[in-house]
């Protein structure tokens, strides 16, 4: 099953990438980046408030743990308007009396759900998960998304296809499974 | 992330071989406490001495 999601990109002050984080998501573990030939993150619980269920079981129906992934795209880029608009924005990180500068931005990944998954209305939660592309946010061809693809060789998809992508993906992998089935 | 009310749960077949990351919780970055100047209050005693 494959979804899209957004992820927070931060570069030092010489414009070198230094890592990919997950913005919002507490009651999943930190997002990894990961391609094709690197393995899958994999999730585990973080809700230490919650009544605690088994680990293996993740996620969990009761729970809300596990890697978040949308298959509604327009829904996303709601949820995200601001944060895939940002472009560079600069954070003051203090290591004792020096400081230095980071800047963040935000890029949305086509993500790949594998193991135990939990099929919501608008996405999924995932055990193990993998990006497997990155979108070209609105074609206008930003250097993060390119950078992003040189570096973790994953392709750059077009705005507009992403949807029929996810779509067409998620039902074929139906029909295939109700062929097994019979 | 909106992704509204659950409908069923489903298990995705992995392929043969495929490894994942293994689980790491993120720790809480220390603190970092300065060590100099050193504030050490002088004694009233102390003083005297001198």
């Amino acid at each position: 099953m494959i979804g899209a999601k957004v992820l927070r990109v931060t570069y030092n002050n010489i414009n070198i990438l230094m890592r990919i984080e997950s913005p919002v998501q507490i009651y999943s573990r930190r997002w990894e980046f990961s391609t094709d030939n690197a393995p899958a993150l994999a999730a585990i619980c973080l809700s230490y408030s919650l009544p605690i269920h088994s680990f293996i079981s993740v996620p969990n129906e009761d729970c809300k743990c596990g890697i978040y992934g949308s298959t509604y795209y327009n829904l996303l880029l709601i949820n995200y308007a601001a944060d895939i608009q940002t472009h560079r924005v600069p954070v003051q990180v203090m290591l004792g009396r020096l400081s230095a500068y980071e800047y963040i931005t935000y890029a949305c990944f086509i993500i790949e759900a594998t193991g135990k998954t939990i099929e919501h209305e608008f996405g999924f939660r995932a055990e193990y998960a993998k990006a497997i592309g990155v979108v070209n946010i609105f074609n206008w061809g930003r250097p993060t998304e390119k950078l992003l693809s040189n570096e973790f060789g994953i392709p750059l998809i077009a705005h507009n296809e992403v949807q029929a992508l996810i779509a067409e993906h998620n039902e074929l992998r139906k029909i295939i499974m109700m062929e097994s089935a019979k | 992330m909106n992704i509204g009310k659950p409908i069923k749960t489903i298990y995705i077949k992995r392929k043969e071989g495929e490894r994942t990351l293994p689980a790491r919780i993120p720790k809480e970055e220390p603190i970092h406490v300065p060590n100099w100047p050193i504030k050490r209050e002088i004694g009233v005693e102390e003083v005297r001495g001198r």
